[in-house]
């Protein structure tokens, strides 16, 4: 018994030594939780995530955080595939039919889950300006779930195409209006920070990310311009797509922006980005499953502050849940889209991941809190918990809901 | 002129930290080479490794020594990939046709190329026992380029068949014969305390085979029961993706060869059911830039400035110079002994250049073995000089391999 258990725990470090083994051992291990989500009817990533969640460090830490730190490299690659094919839907015609329901909701979104948020955290005590905090982090989406399980379900059409829409704009929106709360908690800290100049900041941020963007887009363009093999292309693609990544990283700009502007300038320069995605569409499957798999591994269950944490992160969750959608329904409605968008299209926005922790963990050490007063830190961090906690909820109950609201509202 | 030279620099240093970034350079770089390859006649994977080359430290430094060490990783899966194919090539039927041939060959030019290599060196005065071992790290070959090479040309047939055969019998008669020589180099070189036992060494080398071969089973038996009744086949590239990381992980944690497991695993999937091809053919759309990022990592690797010392020139020419005629006097020797045909005694040989992954990790071995840290100072001297022969005939042969590879499988299978 003893020798068998000291055999589990060398097994256990030499797959933590090495990325091969710990990539094919979560392949393998979410491949049968997948199919067990299949059975179920249930988004096959939701399988992939929960497997993760299992392997990684708040349940039996067979993988650990290093490793995990490790297997991010392979998360920036699926996003940035992620973000490219969604920036591959963009071409003008489409976004001239589209742009205005696209643009209402995306509004009534963000706002809406400003709005429902910030008055709920409020109403159950967090000061105001905290509260505000937490309702310009939950217009975040998170694109990824959202556009696989299209995928998936192999989905087209107006109501998927409206989908591509708002998860585009949805994070350079969500950018402006989170730096402008931070900058107004600033200022209600008595610090000299200026609003004005933390926009243009936040805009400067985003308008880089696109100028990123769209280079990595014309050299892709000129690249494949003459007849590409379509080996080559996909090499090409690939190749963009991971530099367009690593500038973004670099400069600390988006890289779901950077390289969702780098697939909407192939959609308009030419016919190829038919030819690019479908190049880069073949090798998406394990690519897919081992950043699902990886962000499970992410989540973290062990939270301090115990119930309190669990308590406000599903009030934040509900508040968020509802703010979305009635935002979701408002735009949808009032820039006259079918009875069907407006019904299903906000159930499709709950999954919130990597930008809404990325914002939490920015409040934690930006300057401005460095040089707050300790309260603030404590806060901050107690929102940190909140966040993650919630993001667990959203990776493990969103997919399903979003499942349910293409397939009724595609028509599927 | 300075200016401008500061600001690229300061680029190459905001970036090159990112293995992404890397990777990325790499593809974009080496897809320019490669069309450049492309017109010249050369095989696109030259392209590649020059552009690594030139993007790696003794030139650019653009992807500096730690990321070719990250890159590592890369290596690994894209040999792994590479060696499973070559194991789906051994259906019982084609073992049965050209299994003999195969053998006969493979065992002949490996002894040849040790005898050719030992004696040529010995000639040029240096000390019989490094000789020996040189000579038995010379028997190796890379499949890499060749499967790559043969893929790209989609070329078909017995002639290729019996290539993929020999690449991969090499690799396990270059174990043992490596072994073998080390043992003999033990006797002599060490002292009581350090010296391996000849039969132990003989022994730890069968076992490190007969193991790489049941992992690969286990690991091809399992892939055949995961995948035979599937018929999405992204769910089918998961799987296989997933269990070539698996071997290759298993392999290395093990001190085992990677490469065998995985052509064990490719032969079993392929011999237990006709569906198994599925399982290797989903694998295809991930090889472009797998094997190009491959190459190109291969070419950051290589080390210019051993180019400046005289004596390892002269030994490293040596090296090169009398493994070709080892190896091409063998496959020449082996196949008219198996009486093969005519094709394959004349074009075969010139596909055995390349050197690699295999050769390098031989020295590295031979460096790191307490035979060689606890020797004195000369000896150690004398394995670093080896190390450097190994690297200049490496660097050779990456460059002259893949060019002579691909005239003679276009010949060889009449393309």
């Amino acid at each position: 018994m003893e020798s068998f258990l000291e055999i589990i725990v060398s097994v256990r470090s030499a797959l933590n030594e090495h990325v091969v083994f710990a990539v094919g051992f979560l392949l393998f291990v979410g491949y049968f939780f997948g199919k067990v989500a299949q059975r179920l009817k249930l988004p096959v990533i939701s399988g992939y995530i929960l497997a993760g969640l299992i392997l990684g460090e708040s349940v039996t830490s067979i993988i650990d955080k290093e490793m995990t730190g490790t297997l991010h490299i392979v998360t920036e690659v699926a996003l940035g595939i992620v973000a490219l094919t969604i920036g591959g839907e963009f071409g003008l015609t489409k976004v001239g039919r589209l742009g205005k329901g696209i643009l209402f909701m995306t509004i009534g979104e963000i706002f809406g889950a400003l709005i429902i948020v910030t008055f709920a955290m409020w109403l159950f005590s967090w000061p105001l300006k905290y509260a505000v905090l937490f309702g310009s982090i939950a217009g975040a989406t998170a694109p990824a779930a959202t556009i696989v399980i299209i995928q998936e379900l192999k989905a087209r059409g107006e109501f998927v195409d409206l989908i591509y829409g708002v998860v585009a704009l949805d994070d350079a929106f969500c950018v402006l209006v989170f730096s402008a709360t931070f900058a107004l908690f600033g200022v209600s800290l008595g610090q000299k920070v200026s609003i004005v100049g933390a926009v243009s900041g936040a805009i400067w941020e985003i308008g880089l990310s696109l100028i990123v963007g769209v280079i990595g887009g014309l050299i892709l363009h000129l690249l494949t311009f003459r007849r590409a093999s379509e080996n080559e292309m996909l090499v090409l693609s690939l190749a963009t797509v991971f530099l367009v990544n690593a500038v973004s990283v670099s400069l600390g700009v988006s890289l779901l922006l950077a390289n969702m502007m780098t697939g909407a300038t192939i959609a308009n320069l030419s016919n190829k980005s038919n030819r690019v995605m479908q190049s880069i569409g073949r090798i998406t499957p394990p690519v897919y499953a081992a950043f699902f798999i990886i962000a499970g591994t992410e989540l973290d269950l062990g939270l301090d502050g115990g119930l309190t944490t669990l308590l406000y992160a599903i009030l934040y969750f509900v508040a968020r849940g509802i703010g979305e959608y009635s935002g979701f329904f408002l735009g949808a409605m009032v820039s006259g889209l079918s009875k069907k968008v407006q019904k299903y299209i906000g159930l499709c926005s709950l999954p919130q991941a990597g930008v809404a922790i990325g914002l939490a963990m920015f409040l934690q050490t930006s300057p401005v809190t460095a040089s707050a007063p300790p309260e603030v830190k404590v806060a901050f961090t107690q929102m940190a918990n909140i966040i993650l906690f919630s993001v667990l909820i959203n990776e493990l109950i969103g997919p399903p809901i979003s499942k349910y609201g293409i397939i009724k509202g595609a028509e599927l | 002129m300075q200016n401008f030279l500061d600001i690229l620099i300061t680029v190459r240093d905001t970036f090159n930290h990112h293995v992404v970034f890397s990777v990325g350079v790499l593809l974009v770089i080496g897809y320019f080479m490669q069309k450049a390859a492309q017109k010249l006649k050369l095989p696109v994977i030259t392209g590649y490794i020059i552009a690594g080359l030139i993007l790696g430290d003794s030139v650019t430094g653009i992807i500096h020594v730690e990321m070719t060490e990250t890159l590592r990783t890369i290596t690994e899966i894209a040999l792994g990939v590479i060696a499973i194919t070559v194991g789906g090539e051994f259906s019982r039927n084609k073992l049965r046709r050209l299994g003999v041939g195969i053998a006969t060959i493979t065992v002949v030019q490996l002894v040849t190329t040790f005898t050719c290599v030992s004696i040529a060196l010995i000639i040029f005065e240096m000390p019989w026992v490094y000789s020996l071992l040189l000579g038995a790290v010379a028997s190796a070959t890379a499949p890499a380029a060749t499967v790559v090479i043969i893929q790209n040309l989609r070329a078909r047939g017995d002639f290729v068949d019996t290539l993929y055969g020999i690449v991969a019998l090499d690799d396990a008669g270059c174990v043992v014969l490596f072994a073998t020589a080390f043992a003999i180099a033990g006797s002599v070189l060490g002292t009581s305390t350090n010296t391996p036992d000849f039969t132990a060494m003989l022994g730890h080398a069968v076992s490190e085979i007969g193991l790489s071969l049941v992992v690969g089973l286990l690991g091809g038996v399992a892939l055949h029961f995961l995948t035979d009744k599937k018929e999405n086949p992204n769910e089918i590239l998961i799987l296989s993706l997933g269990m070539i990381f698996l071997i290759t992980a298993v392999s290395i944690s093990l001190d085992l060869s990677p490469l065998l497991a995985n052509m064990m695993a490719g032969a079993v999937l392929i011999n237990l059911s006709s569906r198994g091809f599925r399982a290797l053919r989903s694998l295809a759309p991930l090889t472009p830039p797998l094997y190009a990022a491959f190459f190109a990592i291969a070419g950051t690797e290589l080390k210019l400035d051993i180019l400046r010392t005289s004596s390892v020139l002269i030994f490293g020419a040596v090296f090169v110079f009398s493994r070709a005629i080892g190896k091409y006097g063998g496959v020449w020797l082996g196949a008219t002994m198996a009486h093969s045909d005519k094709k394959v005694k004349k074009y075969l040989g010139l596909s055995m250049f390349p050197e690699g992954g295999v050769e390098i990790g031989l020295v590295l071995f031979l460096q790191a073995t307490p035979l060689v840290v606890q020797a004195p100072p000369d000896v150690k001297y004398a394995f670093s000089q080896i190390v450097n022969i190994v690297m200049f005939a490496v660097f050779i042969n990456l460059l002259i391999g893949p060019p002579l590879s691909k005239f003679a499988i276009i010949k060889g299978a009449e393309l």
